[in-house]
């Protein structure tokens, strides 16, 4: 006689309800093999990836099948390791295709590092790394702005975006009034109906990719702080184009401040 | 097209966000002209604003309240001040003004917002958030 079973939608329900208990997850998927998929649904809904070890250990306990399907909260602090591992292995990117929070780190790059828009190339194969993403939190320093929007734009559900870190004006020298390569826009490039909030010093690189977006943006909450006087004509600019969606407004800037010069503000 | 101007006259012009619930201003300086000109350019549509809020640095308070009424750019708070008074007094559901400070602060700055806001202060149309 076959020992009695419970209904799958009662067991799911049950493991469900374990779901912020990680032991008791763990002592789950050891019952029985028709239980691991749904606890793997909440063990590994958020992953970071800190370092090189933590890219060893994840491949050492998944030389096989990743169970990166399962997870909707990915960060990664060393980027450029894991491009390099993905390339070698193959497709061990891909297999993080549900992800919808994606974070990355990137300000342990060494100032001066990504000078021009032809470096920086680790982050190309996180471009699409899936397409649920809607949320994009990257700490960018010194990277050329064409290519954090070459991946930005490769998410077509896209909401909410942070930016922080970024020093691309001060380490690269850039005034206002120099031009900049536009990313690429593809056909299903995000609209952007969330928040945008962003820290660093010289927004207009951000500002100049931004704008050029031909379906514009729709941000209702714009959360922007620049330490740069000059970056006010930058975050004028951005509060026009999202007048018509904005809620919420976090300004932290100083455009009277010790310094008053002359700028060449977006029109 | 790109048109030299002088920062002075970048306003951060509100006027169209008429949905607007919040806004928080974070000065960095003792200028206050530009919140000032921002808050201007708001209308009677924005029905929907509630909370209008200004943080402050955490060394704001090391201030000598003296010293910041004799500064140059103390007007430019008191400027201020009335605006946001006028803000509060003609309109039914007056948008509370609150001073955002870093936590356990609170004490510190009271003087500080009295020094910078006495209209408001006055009226108990100003609170202080850690």
């Amino acid at each position: 006689m076959s020992s009695p079973r419970l209904p799958a939608e009662l067991l799911d329900h049950i493991v469900d309800h374990l779901h912020d208990t990680e032991d008791a997850l763990r002592n789950c998927c050891l019952v029985s093999k028709s239980w691991i998929p749904r606890t793997r649904k909440h063990l590994f809904a958020e992953v970071q990836f800190g370092g090189p070890e933590d890219l060893d250990a994840w491949e050492e306990t998944f030389p096989v099948t990743s169970p990166g399907r399962y997870t909707k909260t990915l960060t990664i602090d060393c980027p450029e390791v894991v491009t390099a591992a993905d390339a070698q292995i193959g497709g061990w990117i891909e297999s993080f295709s549900h992800v919808v929070h994606l974070e990355l780190g990137g300000s342990s790059q060494l100032p001066g590092t990504y000078e021009d828009d032809e470096s920086a190339t680790f982050l190309v194969p996180l471009r699409g790394l899936s397409p649920f993403v809607k949320s994009l939190d990257i700490d960018c320093y010194s990277l050329p702005p064409s290519r954090i929007f070459d991946l930005i734009l490769s998410f077509p559900l896209l909401e909410d975006l942070a930016m922080t870190n970024y020093g691309y004006v001060l380490i690269n020298k850039y005034d206002d009034s120099d031009g900049l390569p536009i990313a690429a826009q593809p056909p299903n490039h995000p609209v952007f109906t969330g928040s945008f909030k962003v820290v660093t010093i010289g927004l207009a690189p951000i500002t100049h990719q931004l704008l050029s977006l031909l379906g514009g943006i729709h941000f209702r909450k714009l959360a922007l702080t620049s330490e740069r006087g000059e970056d006010i004509s930058s975050i004028t600019a951005l509060v026009e184009k999202c007048s018509h969606t904005l809620e919420s407004l976090d300004i932290t800037c100083d455009p009277l401040g010790a310094s008053i010069r002359r700028v060449h503000p977006y029109r | 097209m790109t048109y030299p101007l002088p920062v002075e006259s970048a306003i951060i012009d509100l006027s169209k966000a008429t949905k607007l619930r919040d806004v928080l201003f974070r000065p960095q300086s003792s200028r206050a002209k530009w919140i000032t000109a921002a808050f201007q350019t708001i209308t009677p549509n924005h029905r929907e604003l509630q909370k209008i809020s200004l943080g402050f640095p955490y060394f704001a308070d090391s201030l000598n309240v003296d010293t910041l009424k004799q500064s140059t750019n103390y007007g430019e708070w008191l400027d201020l001040d009335r605006l946001l008074v006028q803000f509060w007094e003609s309109r039914s559901t007056g948008p509370k003004v609150i001073c955002v400070v870093w936590e356990g602060q609170k004490r510190d700055f009271r003087g500080f917002t009295e020094c910078l806001f006495p209209e408001l202060t006055k009226r108990g149309a100003i609170d202080l958030v850690e």
